[in-house]
């Protein structure tokens, strides 16, 4: 988890330095005529991102076979219905727990479910309770981070319930938000979002306590610019590269904490499936039915492998110091 | 420096405060009473209205909340439901186990998170870098059940399953633990090395003529594991927090299966007893870390220092 | 300079975490007190425990070592309702209930005979004069007074006072309004005279629960609130002594040689605290394990019953028990009786008794299932979709309807059986969804009279139609039980029955009720009644499934051929 923090904490100091660079105290006078100009210009110029991208594409081959994998499962799974012919919650007790065949590709479970149709189906419950919660989550933290750091007064209020909800061990927090407004899939999106957005929090205020020290930033405060449109459109351009690098590798947070929830029984409700929950129900059978347990696993491990990866890809070219 | 470090402890107060208030509200909404739920199929209304009367499960939150805090600041973190012994003595017994598989796990994804890490940075992009990094990285980026069945069901007979009586029994869940928390290391070595590495004296170094293995070693590791020192600060503290999911499995009696058992048979005292003993634990470590970091490199200014 | 320093701090503490470590390690093998867990540490510290199965290089290899799946709150029975193996084990009860030719009777225990009065209403009991307790005080009808009464003082805070209350005064004594129980008295040393209420069918038999063992006035009251909980204070007559209790890691228990029974041929019990059905399974396998129970396990049914290897490590036995699905008649669509046929005739019950349980049991159409006093054979339920259609379309549900059926989270065999279910009633336009609640929310849902369909199971707890009847559909517990059951004639009936002396009416009300209740209420669906399936280590020999087919047991008569 923290090592988010310490990754972001760096790309802070980066995009410090590289700041400082472009605004020298003699150009002070030349940039408030840029800010004025161009408001925007903080934000990574799209055909930068371009590049950047199509560099790591050629430089990081793992990351650029990610996103492939990435975009093959995502289509995989939207289309579920148009690849298998099986509907994944028909129960047929005379074909329990077959291996592997050319009807069954990753087997039936103990219900004579097709595998493979629930790997599909599940996928989109497991997708949606990544980017849902992390995406909102996100947003949470983005706010109060940059209120936090940029209105002194509501810091301290900020800062400590986010060190409530950091300290607070988060399955423990899961369970009891699960308890309390009862599991269903939209109630994990809200528990994993209530425990999601301290982590941004903190990344983003300690960005923003830097960015407010900047000359651009109190030349804009000088010239009488609002706040709220300060931090809107001077610091969070700022923040963007941190902050795609933080969404993408917080996506395989949400999914796995999603399978542990299943694990404990407050996750994805059945007859729906997500693959935490068919890893959760095959243990029962892992003996004498291995591909239970083996298939859904695999589907994790390869969409949250590929994450990471496409993940520290992204950190490598849109972090500022430019590795 | 001291200063520093009284003004975060204090600071930590109100935050166990409100944990301890977050979990009375919540509990007091959340269905369901411990003596049902004790009593399971064999509820009697009667019994569980008598009883409830004399635990006091009848007042209002605030109320039990009060009293929660005035036996707190006295020592008393109360008997817990379920259990019928005190709070301090479950979590005393309960402790050491934690303790004992969060540090065995911790040096065992330093053993494979750092060289791990140290390979992919220096043959930056490579085969082994991306070898070295998917096996670090796939401890987390698979559940930990998933794994600890699936070694369960490999080493079953070649050592122990389940329970805590000796050190042999501590292998498969520090091992499932270890390979987790060893992916965040290797990353956080392998980048900050890399970091590191740019450096302009290692850039002389080179220049120098020095040999790039003694480079690194001499030079670049010394420097860039700083932040991954902090790193395993944090770790640690987390895994101490209670490893939920490896202790069920296991069979470990540590305090994350108490705290689940607690919310299980909604058993407040002891649910509070966990959750602040733990935050206290992570408390702890987060400032650990920073003290480390603020030592190791000044050029860090310690948040609200100054 | 700072670096070096920061890293030497690192180091220091790593190195405290390491220290404090490795003296919490060696606390915990102290405090994991005698036998098996301190020796095999030192064992395999030594390099010898190299061996696979701790159980086999312990000492003490008659030792019988059972899973449990959650940890038991204290011991003292008389303040849980729920957990029996350790009581069945170290306490006795004034009579017992065992089987007998293959019949379920009450037999003489700590009482060696009894008489009854005419009017049902005064039991006089016959002590044994040779039964010491575990601190070697010897057994007296004061004993028994004091266990009576220590149950119904008010400040035992005891949950299991239903087993006396049917005893003259008990209430009263309950409530604070006396400080005796008046109807238990002490004749003389070994004469004690229980007088009830009014007359209670069942009381024998309820006095051979778990929850009616007998204490020992002087140790009980010297261990005050440790009684249950230290292992060294908590003493009964038991075959078994508790020895050593590590919570949430083992309970062990050392065998008795004083036992008036004579001594047990085990060494002693260790109940190991195995939270996870598989990893029970793995511990059998490596030997770790010598018992395993199937019964809450079905998912294991099929890999043991169908791997030859096993065949001969299976005892089975009659369980006492029935699993049904219950019905609330305060929630739509189920308030219909129609409905609840409809949904009955819906369910092919012999494809899952089949199919999830490998046929394991037979179909049951009553409440009182085979090996309880008063069962009968009932009319059977048919299967027939077709029929629960019209009966739909009868109710104004020809267009389907929507059906929850509820349950406890983590239980996978209910699960399953409700996805069955989900999908049979498919077939005749029931839309069912299943909700799963943790266990907390699901019994106070419960309480309230708020559940829906549920699937459950009742095990006896003394052979007595009362026993499942009246648990289910009496006045008092019709709403506690969510199926708010609204006949008032089996109200009535169920009191009735209770106060009958003549036994042969008495079941034959009690025939009348099921019938009543089953089928022409349909207010349950009885599903089946399963064979009690025990996994036994080849060296366990005299292993018995109890007669009600409950999973805690004693282990009284096991002995081990290693």
């Amino acid at each position: 988890m923290a090592s988010f923090e310490q990754a972001a904490s760096l790309a802070a100091r980066a995009a410090v330095n590289s700041v400082k660079e472009q605004f020298s105290s003699q150009e002070r006078m030349a940039a408030i005529q840029r800010i004025e100009e161009e408001e925007l210009q903080f934000l990574p110029k799209p055909d930068t991102i371009k590049t950047k991208l199509a560099n790591m594409c050629r430089e990081n081959k793992a990351a650029a076979l990610s996103g492939a994998v990435l975009a093959v499962m995502a289509f995989a799974i939207i289309f579920a219905d148009k690849l298998t012919s099986y509907d994944p919650n028909a129960v047929n007790l005379m074909e329990r727990l077959l291996p592997p065949s050319p009807a069954h590709w990753c087997g039936t479970d103990d219900l004579g479910r097709d595998i493979f149709t629930r790997i599909l189906y599940g996928g989109r419950v497991s997708l949606l309770v990544g980017v849902i919660p992390t995406a909102i989550s996100m947003v949470i933290g983005v706010i109060l981070g940059m209120v936090s750091g940029y209105i002194r007064q509501l810091e301290a209020v900020i800062m400590r319930l986010a060190d409530i909800v950091l300290a607070f061990p988060s399955i423990v927090l899961a369970m009891v938000v699960m308890y309390t407004l009862g599991a269903t899939t939209t109630n994990i999106f809200i528990a994993l979002s209530m425990i999601g957005w301290a982590k941004t929090a903190r990344v983003v205020r300690s960005q923003t306590l830097s960015l407010r020290e900047q000359e651009f930033v109190e030349a804009a405060r000088a010239m009488g610019v609002k706040k709220w449109t300060i931090m809107f459109r001077h610091i969070l351009p700022n923040c963007l590269p941190s902050l795609i690098v933080l969404f993408t590798l917080n996506i395989p947070d949400a999914i796995l904490s999603e399978a542990n929830l299943s694990f404990l029984g407050v996750g994805t409700q059945p007859p729906d499936s997500s693959w935490g929950l068919m890893v959760s129900q095959a243990r029962s059978f892992v003996q004498s039915s291995p591909w239970t347990l083996i298939f859904p696993s695999l589907a994790i491990l390869i969409m949250v492998l590929a994450l990471n990866f496409l993940g520290d890809g992204l950190r490598d070219v849109l972090d500022p110091h430019g590795r | 420096m001291l200063k520093y470090i009284i003004k975060r402890i204090l600071v930590t107060i109100p935050v166990l405060i409100g944990v301890v208030f977050l979990i009375f509200v919540m509990l007091s909404v959340v269905p369901g009473d411990p003596l049902t739920v004790m009593m399971g199929e064999k509820v009697k209304v009667d019994v569980i209205e008598r009883l409830s009367q004399s635990m006091h499960l009848n007042d209002p939150w605030y109320v039990r909340f009060a009293w929660y805090l005035w036996d707190a600041i006295h020592g008393d973190f109360g008997t817990s439901y379920k259990l019928m012994r005190s709070v301090s003595s479950l979590i005393a017994n309960a402790f050491p186990k934690t303790l004992m598989l969060a540090v065995t796990a911790a040096l065992l994804s330093w053993a494979i998170g750092i060289p791990a890490g140290i390979i992919s940075a220096v043959r930056k992009n490579s085969l082994a870098d991306h070898l070295f990094m998917g096996f670090a990285l796939c401890g987390v980026s698979i559940p930990a059940f998933s794994v600890g069945m699936i070694l369960q069901n490999i080493f079953n007979g070649i050592l122990p399953v389940s329970g805590f009586s000796s050190p042999r029994h501590l292998i498969l869940p520090a091992l499932v633990l270890g390979w987790n928390a060893a992916g965040t290391i290797a990353r956080l070595t392998r980048s900050s090395l890399l970091e590191v590495l740019e450096d302009d004296y290692i850039r002389t170094a080179r220049a120098k003529g020095l040999a790039p293995v003694s480079v690194i070693l001499g030079h670049a590791l010394k420097n860039s594991l700083l932040p991954v020192i902090t790193m395993m600060a944090i770790q640690i503290s987390s895994l101490l927090s209670g490893a939920v999911i490896t202790e069920t499995l296991f069979s470990i009696p540590g305090v994350g299966r108490l705290a689940v058992d607690a919310i299980n048979s909604r058993d407040m005292p002891l649910l509070q007893g966990t959750v602040i003993f733990t935050t206290a634990v992570i408390i702890a470590g987060n400032l650990a870390a920073d003290i480390l970091y603020s030592v190791a490199d000044p050029r860090i200014r310690v948040e609200g220092g100054k | 300079m700072k670096k070096y320093l920061s890293l030497l701090l690192a180091g220091a503490v790593a190195l405290g975490a390491l220290s404090g470590c490795s003296s919490a390690f060696e606390d915990n093998t102290q405090s994991g007190a005698p036998s098996a867990s301190g020796e095999s540490t030192a064992a395999s510290k030594e390099g010898k425990g190299e061996t696979q199965a701790v159980s086999q290089t312990a000492p003490g290899s008659n030792m019988l070592h059972i899973p449990a799946k959650d940890e038991f709150p204290t011991v003292d029975t008389q303040k849980d309702t729920e957990f029996y193996v350790v009581p069945l084990n170290i306490y006795d009860r004034l009579v017992e209930c065992e089987v007998v030719d293959g019949v379920a009777e009450i037999v003489p225990s700590l009482a060696k005979s009894w008489e009854v009065s005419d009017d049902g209403l005064v039991y006089t009991f016959h002590l044994r004069d040779d039964v010491a307790f575990h601190n070697g005080e010897m057994l007296t009808a004061d004993d028994v007074v004091y266990t009576i009464d220590r149950m119904m003082n008010p400040d035992t805070a005891a949950r299991n006072t239903d087993a006396y209350s049917m005893i003259k005064g008990a209430s009263a004594r309950l409530n604070g309004e006396a400080d005796s129980v008046e109807g238990a008295a002490a004749l003389d040393e070994h004469t004690v005279e229980l007088t009830l209420e009014v007359p209670f069918g069942p009381f024998l038999a309820n006095l051979a629960t778990p929850a009616c063992s007998i204490y020992n006035r002087k140790a009980t009251e010297e261990a005050g609130d440790q009684f249950g909980i230290d292992p060294q204070l908590t003493v009964g007559t038991g075959p078994f002594k508790m020895s050593d209790w590590v919570l949430n890691d083992k309970l062990t228990m050392v065998r008795n040689d004083d036992y008036f029974k004579g001594a047990p041929k085990l060494d002693g019990i260790e109940v190991i605290q195995v939270p996870d059905e598989n990893t029970q399974k793995l511990m059998y396998e490596n030997g770790e394990l010598d018992i395993v129970d199937l019964s809450g396990f079905s998912s294991q049914l099929a890999y043991f019953l169908e791997n030859d290897a096993y065949k001969d490590n299976l005892v089975t036995g009659p369980e006492a028990g029935c699993y049904f699905y219950a019905f609330n008649q305060d929630m739509k669509p189920t308030d219909d009786v129609r409905v609840r046929k409809a949904i009955s005739m819906a369910i092919d019950r012999q494809t899952i008794l089949d199919q999830m349980y490998n046929g394991a049991g037979h179909l049951v159409n009553s409440m009182l299932p085979d090996g309880v006093l008063g069962a009968y054979d009932a009319q059977e339920i048919p299967y027939d979709p077709e029929k629960a259609k019209e009966l739909l379309a009868e109710a104004g549900y020809g267009d389907g309807c929507q059906l929850e059926i509820y349950q406890q989270t983590d239980n996978p065999d209910t699960l399953a059986i409700n996805q069955v279910v989900q999908s049979m009633l498919n077939e005749v336009g029931i839309t069912v969804t299943i909700k799963q609640m943790d266990d907390a929310a699901y019994f106070a849902e419960r309480k309230e009279g708020r559940l829906g369909m549920t699937r459950a199971s009742w095990k006896a707890d003394f052979n007595d139609p009362d026993n499942f009847l009246y648990t289910f559909f009496s006045e008092r517990n019709a709403k506690i039980r969510s199926n708010n059951h609204k006949n008032t004639d089996v109200y009535q009936w169920l009191e009735e029955a209770r106060a009958m002396t003549d036994e042969d009416e008495r079941m034959a009300l009690y025939q009348k009720i099921d019938t009543a209740v089953v089928q022409e209420d349909a207010s349950v669906l009885p599903l089946f009644q399963r064979d009690h399936i025990v996994v036994v280590q080849d060296w366990v020999k005299d292993f018995h499934v109890a007669w009600n087919g409950w999973s805690d047991v004693s282990y009284y008569t096991v002995s081990l051929e290693k």
